[in-house]
C-alpha cells in the first residue's frame, strides 16, 4: 500500500507543472490579442478618462511581464490561485458565478453522452472481437470508422431533421419542457427531478436529453468500439484465456468475463484522454441543440468578445483536464498494480 | 503496345491487392474518393451550374432537375456552393496539417535525439497543449488571431503539432540506440548528419501515415470552427458555414440546405482516414494481427 501512496503523491506532483503551463499558455494566448478589450468592454466612443480608469482598475496598464513582480502575469497567477475569475463584461456577474450556473448542464450531458458511449462501444467492441473476421466484425469496424468521421453538429443536425422535425418524436432545443420549472439543487435536472421526486420535471429533461446525448454518445463511440476490440484481441492471445478455456469455462464465460475485465483497462486509461475528445464534442453538441452549458458559454463568450468569461472558460477546462487525468491514473494504479512501480 | 500499357498498372493492383488484402482496397477506395473531389474542386468553375456567391433562383427550392441540390434562403445553388467550398476546406486544413508537421517533426527529431532538459520541457508543453481539447483551443486561437484563412490555419495547426512531436519523438528514441546509429558515430558524423540521415528516413512512413489522419481531423475541426460563427469571412463557400447558416432554417424543413455540405464534410474525412488507416496497417504490419 505504501507504494501506491508514493504513486499518488508522486502524480500529484506532476500535475502541478502540466497546470501551470496550461495557465501560462492561456494567459499569453488571450492577452496576444489584437483589439482593445476595454474598448470591447465600453463601446469605441467611450470618454478616454473613462478608459484610463478603467485600464489602471484592471492593471492593464501594467506591463505583460518583466522581472518585477508587479506585472499582469503576476496579477493573473495570484487572481487565479485565489480561484478570482474577473467578471463578466457581457452579463456583468462574476465568471465563476456563471461557471456554476453553466457547468451542470454540460455534466449531465456529457454523463448521459459516455453512458452511450461506453454501452454501444464496449459491447460492440467485445461483441466484433469475439466474431472476428465475420461480416458483424467487419461491419462493427466499418461503423466506427464511418461514425468517427461524422461532423458531430452534422450529426446532431440530421437527427433534429429525422426525429424532431419529420417524425416529430424529441424536442430539438434547450434543456426543459417551458411549462415545467425546474426546481434546482444541484443544477443537474434530472438528479434534482430525483431528490424532489418531481415526475414531470425527470421525464422533461430526459426527453429533452435523448437527441444531443445519443448525437454525443454515438459520435463516441467510435473510438471505444475500436479500442474495446483492439484489447480484446490482445487479451484473448494471453495465457490467462487459454488457462480459463482448458478448465473447460464456456467459451462466452471466457470472453465476456476474463477477458472483457482485462481489457478493459487499457481502456479506463484512455478515458483521460478522450475527456479532451469529449469536451469538444461538447461544444459543437451544444451549440447545435442551443444546450445552455459550458460550451455555448464558450461560443457566446467569443461572439459577445467578452474576454474574462472566454478566458475563466478554458481556465476551468484546464482545471477539469489536469482532475480527470489525475483521477484516471489513480483509479488505474487500484485496478492493475503493475503500474505503481 | 497499348495492351502492353495497360495490363502493368492492373497487374500491379492486383499484386498489391493479393499482397496486403482489404487495407490495399481501403486506401484505393479512399484515394478515389478524394481524387475525385480534389479534381472537382480545382475545375469548379467549369463544373459549377452557378455563380456560388450570387442568387440564381427562387429561395428554398427543394431540390429538382435546375438545382440538383436545391437553392437557399438566398437563392444561392447548393451545388455550386458546395463545389466551390471545397477549396476552402481543402486549402485550410492541408495548409495547417502542413505548418503542424513542419514545427513538430523538427521538435520531435532535436528532443529525442540530444535528450536532457531541452526534451523534458518540450515534452511537458507538448503533453499540456496535447491533453488539452483540440476544438476549445483552435476557438480560442481563432478568437484571437481573427478572421482570415491564413489565421484559421494558424489555429488549427497549432493543436496538432504535439501529434508529430509526440510520434517523432518516441521514434527517435528508439532508433538512436540501433547499431547504424553507433556505426555512423563511430565513424565521426555529426549530430546533424546522423539526424538527417540515418534517422529521419526512418521516421517518414509513420509521417505519411499521421499526415493523412491529421488532414482528416482537420477537416473536422475547420467545419466546427466554421460552423460555430469562427475565422472566416461569411460570404466565402464553405461547408460549415453554409452549415452554420442553414441550421437556423430546419424546423421550416429545408433539409436540403445543411444535408448536403455536412455530408460533403463526412466524404472527404472519411477518405483521408481510409487513407491513412490501410497505409498505417500496410507499413506497420506488426498491428495487423489486431
Amino acid at each position: 500500500m505504501r507504494s501506491l501512496f508514493a504513486y499518488i503523491i508522486t502524480r500529484l506532483l506532476l500535475t502541478i507543472p502540466m497546470l501551470l503551463i496550461l495557465l501560462t499558455i492561456i494567459f499569453f494566448v488571450v492577452r496576444v490579442m489584437p483589439g482593445d478589450p476595454v474598448k470591447a468592454m465600453l463601446g469605441a466612443h467611450a470618454p478616454k478618462e473613462q478608459m484610463d480608469m478603467i485600464r489602471e482598475l484592471m492593471g492593464l496598464n501594467k506591463p505583460l511581464i518583466d522581472f518585477s513582480l508587479d506585472n499582469q502575469f503576476v496579477d493573473y497567477f495570484a487572481k487565479m490561485f485565489r480561484g478570482d475569475f474577473g467578471t463578466s463584461y457581457y452579463y456583468k456577474v462574476p465568471v465563476w458565478k456563471k461557471i456554476m450556473e453553466r457547468f451542470p448542464a454540460t455534466l449531465e450531458l456529457t454523463f448521459f453522452s459516455l453512458i452511450i458511449a461506453f454501452g454501444v462501444g464496449v459491447s460492440s467492441g467485445a461483441l466484433a472481437a469475439h466474431k472476428r473476421k465475420s461480416w458483424l466484425d467487419y461491419s462493427t469496424r466499418l461503423f466506427g470508422i464511418f461514425i468517427y468521421s461524422l461532423p458531430i453538429f452534422w450529426f446532431g443536425i440530421m437527427l433534429q431533421i429525422i426525429f424532431g422535425v419529420w417524425l416529430d418524436l424529441f424536442p430539438i432545443a434547450g434543456r426543459i419542457g417551458a411549462r415545467v420549472s425546474p426546481e434546482v439543487i444541484t443544477g443537474l435536472f434530472v438528479l434534482d427531478g430525483l431528490l424532489t421526486w418531481n415526475w414531470n420535471q425527470i421525464l422533461s429533461s430526459l426527453y429533452h436529453l435523448a437527441l444531443p446525448s445519443i448525437t454525443l454518445g454515438l459520435s463516441l463511440s467510435g473510438i471505444y468500439i475500436r479500442l474495446t476490440r483492439a484489447n480484446m484481441l490482445d487479451v484473448l492471445k494471453q495465457d490467462y484465456v487459454l488457462a480459463a478455456d482448458a478448465r473447460g469455462l464456456s467459451k462466452r464465460r471466457v470472453i465476456y468475463k476474463h477477458a472483457l475485465l482485462n481489457a478493459f483497462v487499457p481502456v479506463l486509461t484512455m478515458m483521460g484522454l478522450e475527456f479532451a475528445i469529449l469536451m469538444a464534442g461538447a461544444v459543437l453538441t451544444e451549440t447545435t441543440f442551443s444546450w445552455p452549458g459550458m460550451g455555448s458559454y464558450l461560443v457566446e463568450a467569443v461572439s459577445y468578445r467578452d474576454y474574462p468569461s472566454l478566458q475563466g472558460v478554458i481556465v476551468f477546462i484546464a482545471l477539469l483536464v489536469a482532475l480527470v487525468s489525475l483521477v484516471v491514473d489513480i483509479l488505474y494504479a487500484l485496478i492493475d498494480p503493475r503500474v505503481r512501480y | 503496345m497499348h495492351k502492353g500499357l495497360l495490363s502493368a498498372p492492373v497487374r500491379g493492383f492486383i499484386t498489391m491487392g493479393k499482397k496486403h488484402g482489404a487495407e490495399w482496397y481501403i486506401v484505393v477506395i479512399g484515394a478515389v474518393i478524394l481524387v475525385t473531389i480534389i479534381l472537382s474542386s480545382i475545375f469548379a468553375a467549369y463544373i459549377a451550374p452557378y455563380d456560388p456567391l450570387e442568387s440564381v433562383g427562387k429561395t428554398f427550392t427543394p431540390p429538382n432537375r435546375d438545382f440538383i441540390m436545391g437553392t437557399n434562403n438566398l437563392g444561392f445553388d447548393v451545388f455550386s456552393r458546395i463545389l466551390f467550398g471545397s477549396r476552402t476546406v481543402l486549402l485550410i486544413s492541408i495548409a495547417a496539417a502542413i505548418f503542424s508537421m513542419f514545427v513538430g517533426v523538427p521538435l520531435g527529431l532535436i528532443s529525442g535525439y540530444f535528450a536532457g532538459k531541452l526534451d523534458r520541457v518540450l515534452s511537458l508543453i507538448m503533453d499540456s497543449i496535447y491533453s488539452f481539447p483540440g476544438l476549445i483551443l483552435a476557438i480560442t486561437l481563432a478568437a484571437m488571431l481573427g478572421p482570415g484563412v491564413i489565421n484559421i490555419s494558424i489555429a488549427i495547426a497549432v493543436i496538432y503539432i504535439p501529434t508529430y512531436f509526440r510520434v517523432v519523438r518516441g521514434q527517435v528514441l528508439s532508433n538512436k540506440e540501433e547499431l547504424y546509429v553507433e556505426a555512423a558515430r563511430s565513424i565521426g558524423a555529426n549530430s546533424t548528419t546522423i539526424i538527417s540521415k540515418y534517422i529521419f528516413p526512418n521516421v517518414i512512413a509513420s509521417m505519411v501515415v499521421i499526415f493523412t489522419l491529421n488532414v482528416a481531423d482537420a477537416i473536422l475541426t475547420e467545419a466546427g470552427l466554421s460552423f460555430l460563427g469562427l475565422g472566416l469571412p461569411p460570404d466565402l463557400p464553405d461547408w460549415g458555414i453554409d452549415l452554420s447558416k442553414g441550421k437556423v432554417f430546419i424546423p421550416k424543413g429545408s433539409w436540403w440546405i445543411v444535408t448536403f455540405p455536412g455530408l460533403m464534410i463526412a466524404l472527404v474525412t472519411l477518405s483521408f482516414t481510409m487513407i491513412g488507416e490501410g497505409l498505417s496497417e500496410i507499413l506497420n504490419p506488426r498491428l495487423k494481427e489486431k
